[in-house]
């Protein structure tokens, strides 16, 4: 049964509540705009069909059915690894402070971070998660957390050289 | 460590990209179709499906029969024909047989003569 009027306004607020937060997410563990669409499409389709039934916080549900959509998706590429995908992580100003070369050259040193350490600086630079709360997220220790950041950081500062 | 700050300022300055506003259009769009309306457009497809293997049957069917058709009538007039010459041959087995053969033969096909029983401009003819 389709949704009724008042069950697809629900839908709309929750995507305007969630939806540009959840795609920033499934963008910087995909590297890859068009796959983290269809994995943002595919979870607010799912949860449409279930109508919310036996969700209790739908914002951690709907964080981790886009989290493992993106390792599903991450997985199928692996096993056909010439579905090649663009790997820049498309990034936009927070402010009125832009430099595009900065941003590109930034996006492009996120992807190529490895999907797991892209997704710890998105959680801890972009959401401000705690080490803990990303743990609890991702269901990895906090050392193991803390360590794909520091990981990440130290590579960005190489690939991006003198530029900062 | 002085280093990571700094690219960690770096990063404060920016997010990852926002969605194009179109993914919204197609994420209420997806649910107000409902689970029926997908259903539908999965049946509907099917029986396009279907209804082109059943016309595609039914055309191999008609082609079968029309070439049926054509070898009966065609076996119907050999018959007939069997049946004429055998009584102006005067009737009985031999002159059945005797039909029978003269037909075959004019059924067989004509092949070119042997090229080595014809003059030099006949053959050139076929060389051509």
């Amino acid at each position: 049964m389709p949704w009724s009027r008042s069950e697809g306004d629900e839908l709309a607020d929750l995507y305007d509540r969630l939806g540009p937060g959840l795609y920033r997410y499934a963008l910087m563990i995909l590297a890859d705009p068009v796959g983290a669409e269809d994995v943002v499409h595919d979870v607010f389709l799912a949860l449409a069909r279930r109508r919310g039934a036996g969700i209790v916080t739908i914002d951690a549900y709907l964080k981790l059915a886009v989290r493992n959509g993106c390792y599903s998706v991450l997985r199928r590429r692996k096993r056909r690894p010439d579905a090649e995908n663009d790997t820049t992580a498309r990034l936009e100003a927070a402010g009125d402070d832009d430099d595009p070369a900065n941003r590109l050259a930034l996006g492009a040193a996120l992807g190529r971070l490895p999907p797991e350490q892209r997704e710890v600086v998105h959680l801890k630079a972009f959401e401000g998660l705690t080490f803990q709360e990303i743990a609890d997220l991702t269901g990895e220790s906090i050392n193991t957390v803390a360590g794909r950041y520091r990981y990440a950081l130290d590579r960005l500062r190489a690939e991006l050289g003198d530029r900062r | 460590m002085d280093d990571r700050k700094d690219v960690e300022r770096l990063l404060d300055h920016y997010r990852p990209a926002s969605p194009p506003a179109s993914l919204r259009a197609r994420v209420l769009g997806s649910a107000a179709a409902g689970p029926r309306g997908r259903a539908l457009r999965r049946t509907i497809a099917l029986a396009a499906g279907i209804t082109a293997l059943v016309l595609h049957l039914s055309a191999s069917r008609i082609f079968a029969d029309i070439a049926r058709s054509r070898v009966e009538a065609a076996a119907a007039e050999r018959r007939a024909a069997v049946e004429a010459m055998t009584a102006a041959l005067g009737g009985g087995d031999l002159a059945r047989e005797a039909a029978m053969q003269w037909l075959s033969g004019a059924e067989t096909p004509t092949e070119p003569p042997a090229i080595a029983d014809l003059t030099d401009l006949e053959a050139s003819w076929f060389r051509q």
